[in-house]
């Protein structure tokens, strides 16, 4: 939510800056132009601003150095198994911006970019095999029922009634 | 009043039938056609090359970076699952771009090739057409100045500024290459632009020049 006035009681800047991209609400709206009529303070604030903007949309387009299209060799290094659809490093994230505070974990489309793998696969353990996974989820069911058994024998565990 | 709404009109029109025309092109790269995403790069190559040099600094890092984004894209095409392909390429390639920047950070300070490269003048030399000679030498050290600026911005409201004010690119769109929510967007272009502002305030020499373009261009 937008704070709309400074504890000066002027307009906050993040109103001003929506103001500039033309993303106010109706009511942020009214409340501007209300406060702009009578402040200065606030009219300059805002034409320092527009001016910003203005002088970075101006910022022109660097000309490319060559082109980066793909060539023949290249294009035969498609990799059409699951690593690229799979992969996703922290600094993949474009949401991981470093210094920012809203990190997010993007669980959607895959984006190719980074070496370290931190998705599905890197919640698996290394080296061990699914078959070995199931021999040691069957040890510890078993051991789990010995231990039922053993509690409901010393009285601790009784059945329901 | 009739005017601008039928040229936002056209735009959108514009819009949409780019985004067909990419979705055609990246239908027929996930059957394997090496020339459909070729199409794809040039549409697409001015847009990523920009935004990684602004953010690298660095006209040769920001062409690893942009030569990688479209291998990874094209690697990764069938992971592609729809939607708009510019914020997903740029998304790519911004991910490259910052695995450089820490790269490059990681590295140690008397490394030779360590030096701030200093890319203004060729930049701000370009001027826009019609535009008279006092106007154009302002606007001239004015962007020196905030190109400076925008390198000292922290990277999420870097890339936010960027991708907002020098690229032009909607809110939504911002949103998506960067994987926020809109308010976050919103929220990192006004601290930025007004961190951007607060430098143009700083010394008495850009105050004259801000005033003065302000004065120039409402002529």
């Amino acid at each position: 939510m937008i704070t709309y006035m400074h504890t000066t009681n002027h307009l906050s800047d993040e109103l001003l800056n929506s103001w500039v991209d033309g993303v106010v609400t109706t009511d942020e709206r009214s409340i501007i132009c209300t406060h702009l009529e009578h402040c200065q303070l606030c009219r300059d604030e805002l034409e320092s601003l527009r001016t910003v903007k203005r002088l970075l949309s101006d910022l022109p387009q660097v000309r490319l150095p060559r082109s980066f299209q793909l060539t023949p060799e290249q294009g035969r290094n498609r990799d059409t198994g699951t690593e690229s659809a799979t992969y996703a490093s922290e600094s993949e994230n474009p949401a991981h911006v470093p210094g920012s505070l809203d990190e997010v974990v993007d669980e959607g489309q895959a984006i190719p970019g980074s070496e370290v793998a931190v998705t599905g696969k890197a919640l698996a353990f290394p080296g061990v095999s699914p078959r070995m996974l199931a021999a040691m989820a069957f040890g510890l069911a078993v051991s789990l029922a010995g231990l039922r058994v053993a509690l409901h024998r010393a009285g601790r565990l009784r059945p329901a009634p | 009043v009739l005017i601008p709404r039928l040229q936002e009109e056209m735009d959108t029109v514009q819009i949409i039938d780019q985004n067909q025309e990419d979705e055609r092109l990246v239908a027929r790269a996930q059957k394997g056609d090496l020339d459909a995403f070729n199409r794809l790069v040039v549409r697409h190559e001015s847009a990523l090359y920009n935004v990684c040099l602004r953010l690298l600094r660095d006209p040769s890092q920001a062409e690893d970076a942009t030569q990688d984004a479209f291998i990874r894209a094209w690697g990764a095409i069938d992971s592609f699952r729809g939607g708009q392909v510019r914020p997903w390429l740029l998304r790519i390639a911004t991910n490259r771009a910052y695995d450089l920047l820490r790269s490059k950070s990681r590295r140690p300070a008397e490394s030779l090739d360590s030096q701030p490269f200093e890319i203004e003048p060729e930049w701000t030399s370009q001027a826009p057409v019609a535009e008279q000679p006092e106007t154009f030498a302002t606007r001239s050290e004015l962007s020196a100045h905030l190109e400076h600026a925008l390198a000292e911005l922290p990277e999420d409201q870097r890339l936010a500024i960027i991708l907002s004010d020098v690229q032009g690119y909607a809110y939504e769109e911002i949103a998506e290459v960067m994987d926020v929510a809109v308010g976050t967007i919103k929220s990192r272009i006004s601290r930025g632009r007004s961190r951007l502002r607060a430098v143009l305030q700083g010394s008495e020499r850009d105050r004259e020049l801000t005033e003065n373009f302000g004065r120039l261009n409402s002529v």
